[in-house]
């Protein structure tokens, strides 16, 4: 929690170094590839971490999500196949919210189910309700067991809701409120909850106090953050290219010489 | 009285008179329909043209800039595409730039007047096409240019210009043609670092002190 919002304040210790925005979180030594906002783009290169894995012989799992606006790309697509004829095995969640920023889905596609993409690469699919917590990890871990015994991709379509806007910026006017509401009755948490107390498996009490003890980790790591230094102005140079030979690495050159004029 | 308006509104409206008088004239870009565009520029576009498909290469930073806020002529106009713009007539040297960096070197030039430098300060306006005949009669006249840009130092603009120079101006060169840019490095996010990577009025007189004094 805490590493997320040195991310997002742009701190000290943040995994990427003050370098790239908020969501753009990437940490490779734990296996997180920093994604991009063309989303549609990640198909392919998850599939190449796929790649990556097989040739260097290390036992992994690639997994990536999309939305059903990446879905609605080129990129997808190329991917899709990519993954299909190198025989790759990369998890694919796409990750239906309805709406691709303004766009809704019914205006991406004449589908029910979105994962039906997935049959034009020869590709199994699935579909769950994204917001029933316990049905997204069975699945999820069935197409990680799938994928682990190298069986090709899976395409995971989880069905789902954007309850804000696409950002900050944005207060979706566009979304009608009924909609929302709909949704809002559906809350993963809640549902999960109900089925916790329904099943006796926890008390109000018992979820109450988790629910504090989560409160007061995420403000304790906030305040951790939010105290954090910024990174060096300068280290904004480091880690873009190797080290060249002497006299002719690249940021510095900027700096000493013409860089500044 | 007319009221000063954003850069933002600018574009706005003269994209909304060249669709009024043009009817190829049409906009290409993400959520610019429906939505308005991320910064509501094409909002209400959509009511009166209807759904087209909407182009938007404009700078983020420069939108609500007060500084630049300016009145309008009232009377129809267009701004010539391929023409540079001298923004700030001067003798001894020459800033070349475009876009938001204008407002540095004119900010430096003020303070190179105080210093007894007279500089002259061509906006390229556009870059492709390139005003040639601007650039070159610029270097002519002062014989010493520092161009400043924000895109990044190796493959910018600078770089083509500096061979332009080199080939129609190099007998009226009175020193290097320098370049103030942004490092090799992509666009970091966190505000100190971001201030670091782009260039400002300093890094410009600093360069346009060394390249006066040459």
């Amino acid at each position: 929690m805490l590493e997320i919002f040195l991310q997002y304040l742009q701190r000290e210790g943040g995994p990427c170094k003050g370098r790239d925005t908020s969501l753009h979180f990437g940490r490779i030594d734990r296996g997180i590839v920093a994604p991009i906002s063309h989303l549609g783009a990640l198909v392919a290169v998850l599939s190449g971490v796929a790649l990556a894995g097989r040739m260097r012989k290390i036992p992994i799992v690639a997994m990536t999500y999309v939305g059903d606006g990446a879905s609605s790309t080129g990129d997808f697509h190329e991917g899709m196949g990519f993954a299909s004829v190198k025989r790759l095995s990369p998890v694919i969640i796409l990750k239906n919210n309805r709406w691709a920023y303004s766009t809704p889905v019914s205006r991406q596609s004449l589908l029910d189910d979105l994962a039906e993409k997935a049959r034009a690469y020869g590709i199994p699919r699935a579909v769950v309700d994204g917001n029933d917590v316990l049905a997204v990890r069975e699945a999820a871990s069935r197409a990680t067991e799938r994928a682990r015994l190298g069986k090709g991709p899976i395409l995971l379509e989880c069905k789902t809701m954007r309850m804000k806007g696409h950002s900050e910026h944005d207060d979706a006017w566009y979304v009608p409120r009924t909609e929302l509401e709909f949704w809002q009755r559906r809350d993963p948490i809640l549902l999960l909850e109900r089925r916790l107390r329904m099943e006796g498996i926890a008390s109000e009490t018992g979820l109450r106090k988790i629910e504090e003890r989560c409160r007061a980790e995420i403000e304790l790591d906030l305040e951790t953050a939010l105290a954090a230094p910024f990174p060096r102005p300068e280290s904004c140079l480091e880690d873009v290219y190797a080290p060249g030979p002497e006299g002719h690495e690249h940021g510095k050159e900027w700096m000493t010489s013409g860089g500044r004029g | 009285m007319a009221e000063a308006i954003t850069y933002l509104e600018a574009i706005r409206q003269g994209l909304w008179e060249e669709m009024e008088r043009d009817d190829r004239v049409f906009c290409l870009g993400e959520d610019i329909g429906v939505y308005g565009g991320a910064f509501k520029l094409t909002r209400g576009f959509l009511e009166r043209f209807g759904p087209d498909p909407v182009i938007y290469l404009e700078h983020k930073y420069l939108y609500r800039l007060p500084r630049i806020k300016e009145v309008l002529p009232e009377e129809d106009y267009v701004v010539p595409i391929g023409k540079a713009a001298v923004r700030r007539y001067g003798k001894d040297i020459s800033l070349i730039t475009y876009g938001a960096m204008l407002l540095h070197c004119l900010d430096a030039a003020e303070i190179l007047e105080r210093e007894g430098v007279s500089a002259e300060v061509l906006d390229l306006r556009t870059l492709l096409p390139l005003d040639v005949q601007a650039i070159e009669s610029t270097a002519r006249k002062t014989g010493k240019v520092l161009i400043v840009h924000e895109d990044t130092r190796t493959g910018g603009i600078a770089g083509e210009i500096t061979a332009i120079l080199n080939e129609r101006a190099f007998e009226f060169l009175d020193g290097p043609v320098l370049r103030v840019t942004a490092p090799d490095a992509p666009v970091p996010y966190s505000p100190p670092l971001e201030d670091y990577f782009l260039p400002n009025a300093a890094r410009v007189l600093e360069a346009a002190r060394r390249l006066a004094a040459y």
